[in-house]
């Protein structure tokens, strides 16, 4: 009886480890939002170009951007249009940001509220990883559009983002983000952006267009849309304020 | 003419020597932007400095000009070469047409951390919106139109070198030539120097400058900036200046005097939901006329008066050639609201600068309409308020409206 005992025992603990790899473990809510970071951008030095277009009501605005990225610290904007935009830069550097415009030849400084365009904000646009600002705690499970999802719970690293929660839903077998909704520290929902279509730039799927719509005024919305993702490395001076007015 | 000409050789040789170094792709963009605009100036019969009208300003005068910026450089960004043109037309009544090179430079990144320029650029220092005490270098800037909506905006011809390090961002400029207020016609020029150390210390914009030499006045300033929050930007910059040549009123008139003083600004930025914005700051300038002095200024003018009303028209062409507005006291409160209108269709916008001596103010509500991406036209309103003797009440006009249209390309 003690030796059938002993190979049942024995027998448990080695099929243990084949029970745990048959179904692979979920990773950890901050490793998901990592892999939902690659989608964004699988690159710390890069150039990719934005384009914006703002529909409200019967109204569209359209604007270009080349952003730069440098590591996780700095990113800069690069306004090419419209033409009255043109030789302007915005930098931002962790959480702070100035404008360089070309006729008053200085950076000023702003704070976060002060907009580029649209319902995206400054960090909207510049900023193309939630790893900086955020992190996450899985809270569960949803379908959306048929497809399962998990849901994190994204918290602003400080009190000063510009939302101070996110909810993100992210599909379930890929780690492709789906959809997100925005929040202000009051707990207010302040715009739900959806991840639309992907493509592939330097051999990566990444999301190619992101639509924001602002949840209070739900005939405003702003499509992001990426392309040229490039890998470029500036160095570390460029991404300073002092160096705004010679890009 | 011949620093100029000096200028914008080195400029050249050095554009030849960074393109030999650099056989990389080159970028290149052109922008800029064509405006005209008419304006409406009833003369201020009231002000001591117009005297039953006797400048004879035009009721009604037009200005256009256009502004073409420039910029080659290297796909790398290794090297650029940036220009700014303009050309402007003033038909006051005597129809000036001018064409400048307000800005031609060349750049060039000898390392990860040194930077060389030669040409003459634009340089913009300070934090402070409406002045800049510690902008030494910069080109004049008058608080009524800070953002310079006409480009007019002109460099200094200077060689700088930039060194990045630990953070900090130390800046040298040797200045062969500037004209600077109070440098007295005909002095010899000589060489200035300005020198500028910055860093970003815990989310402080925090930068020490100095300036002295021939060309620039004895210096030492500091300016800093950090937002508070999402919504609130403070900011403060400071000067002290030491023997600075001014020409200023005096029992006889007016005569240059070497002074030692401050300069002190400190403001705030904030901005409200749906981006309403509001500056306000207070600046001190201990350069200028005290009360004294103001007062004195105010008896030569009574004394142009007289003269100019007996056919000596001499001592009130001095009086007006000395009077700036907003330069004839010493401290001034500035406060600008901006506002979206209609979004990015409407934009609203009123600087208010007060004399904190004699109450009087500027007030200068405006509208901007943008018609299409490219277009824009605007209206502008500038009313002087305050009695006869006050700053503002001395203005030879009774107000300025100017309207407008600017196309960028």
């Amino acid at each position: 009886m003690r030796k059938l005992i002993i190979k049942i025992a024995i027998l448990v603990m080695a099929l243990t480890p084949l029970a745990s790899f048959s179904s692979t473990p979920r990773p950890d809510a901050d490793e998901i939002l990592r892999r939902v970071d690659q989608y964004r951008n699988p690159l710390h030095f890069f150039s990719v170009d934005v384009d914006l277009k703002l529909f409200h009501r019967d109204e569209n605005d359209e604007f270009s951007f080349r952003v730069y990225g440098n590591g996780t610290d700095g990113n800069l904007l690069e306004f090419r249009a419209p033409a009255a935009d043109k030789g302007k830069y915005y930098l931002m550097l962790k959480d702070d940001m100035w404008i360089y415009l070309p006729d008053a030849s200085r950076p000023i400084r702003i704070s976060p509220l002060q907009r580029l365009a649209g319902e995206a904000s400054n960090g909207d646009v510049v900023r193309t990883a939630f790893t900086v600002d955020y992190t996450a705690e899985l809270t569960g499970e949803d379908t959306v559009d048929e497809r399962k999802a998990l849901v994190l719970s994204l918290k602003g690293r400080n009190a000063d983002m510009s939302y101070s929660t996110v909810k993100l839903w992210v599909a379930a077998e890929s780690f492709e983000p789906i959809q997100a909704e925005f929040y202000a520290l009051s707990g207010h929902l302040l715009k739900r952006a959806y991840f639309r279509t992907f493509g592939t730039m330097l051999g990566c799927r990444v999301v190619t267009s992101i639509e924001i719509q602002d949840a209070i005024r739900p005939d405003h919305k702003t499509v992001m849309t990426y392309s040229n993702l490039t890998s470029k490395h500036y160095p570390a001076k460029m991404f300073s304020q002092a160096y705004l007015g010679r890009w | 003419m011949r620093t100029v000409i000096a200028v914008l050789s080195a400029s050249l040789v050095l554009i030849r020597f960074i393109h030999a170094q650099e056989p990389s792709a080159i970028d290149y963009r052109f922008y800029g932007s064509a405006g005209s605009e008419t304006h409406l100036t009833p003369g201020n019969n009231g002000s001591a400095l117009n005297p039953e009208g006797i400048l004879n300003i035009p009721l009604v005068s037009d200005s256009s000009d256009i502004t073409l910026f420039g910029d080659i450089m290297a796909e790398d960004k290794r090297w650029k070469v940036h220009f700014k043109l303009r050309g402007a037309n003033d038909g006051d009544g005597n129809d000036v047409t001018t064409g400048e090179v307000d800005e031609f430079y060349a750049n060039y990144s000898v390392t990860s951390w040194m930077d060389l320029s030669v040409g003459r650029k634009i340089v913009n220092w300070g934090t402070g919106y409406g002045w800049n005490p510690t902008g030494v270098v910069n080109p004049p800037k008058d608080p009524r139109d800070p953002s310079d909506r006409l480009d007019a905006y002109k460099g200094v011809d200077q060689a700088s070198v930039n060194l990045f390090a630990k953070g900090w961002t130390l800046t040298g400029i040797a200045v062969p030539a500037l004209p600077w207020p109070g440098r007295p016609a005909g002095e010899p020029l000589a060489l200035g120097w300005a020198a500028r150390g910055y860093r970003l210390i815990h989310g402080l914009d925090f930068a020490i400058s100095a300036s002295g030499g021939g060309a620039l006045p004895h210096s030492q300033g500091l300016s800093l900036s950090r937002v508070f929050g999402k919504s609130l930007e403070l900011h403060a910059e400071t000067a002290a200046f030491q023997s600075a040549l001014r020409f200023l009123p005096d029992a006889g008139g007016f005569e240059y005097q070497r002074r030692n003083y401050a300069e002190l600004l400190f403001g705030l930025q904030y901005t409200f939901p749906r981006s309403v914005n509001v500056i306000l700051e207070y600046y001190h300038n201990g350069g200028n006329p005290d009360l004294t002095q103001w007062q004195q200024f105010r008896q030569y003018t009574q004394s142009a008066d007289v003269a100019a009303a007996n056919g000596n028209a001499a001592m009130l062409a001095l009086a007006n050639q000395q009077f700036s507005v907003l330069n004839m006291g010493r401290d001034y409160l500035f406060a600008r609201v901006a506002m979206p209108l209609v979004p990015r269709k409407l934009d609203f916008e009123t600087i208010m600068i007060k004399s904190l001596r004699d109450g009087s103010a500027i007030v200068r509500p405006g509208v901007y309409w943008k018609l299409s991406a490219n277009w824009t036209v605007y209206c502008l309103e500038t009313e002087f308020l305050g009695s006869r003797s006050s700053e503002a009440g001395f203005v030879p006009i009774g107000r300025e409206a100017d309207l407008g249209f600017r196309f960028h390309f």
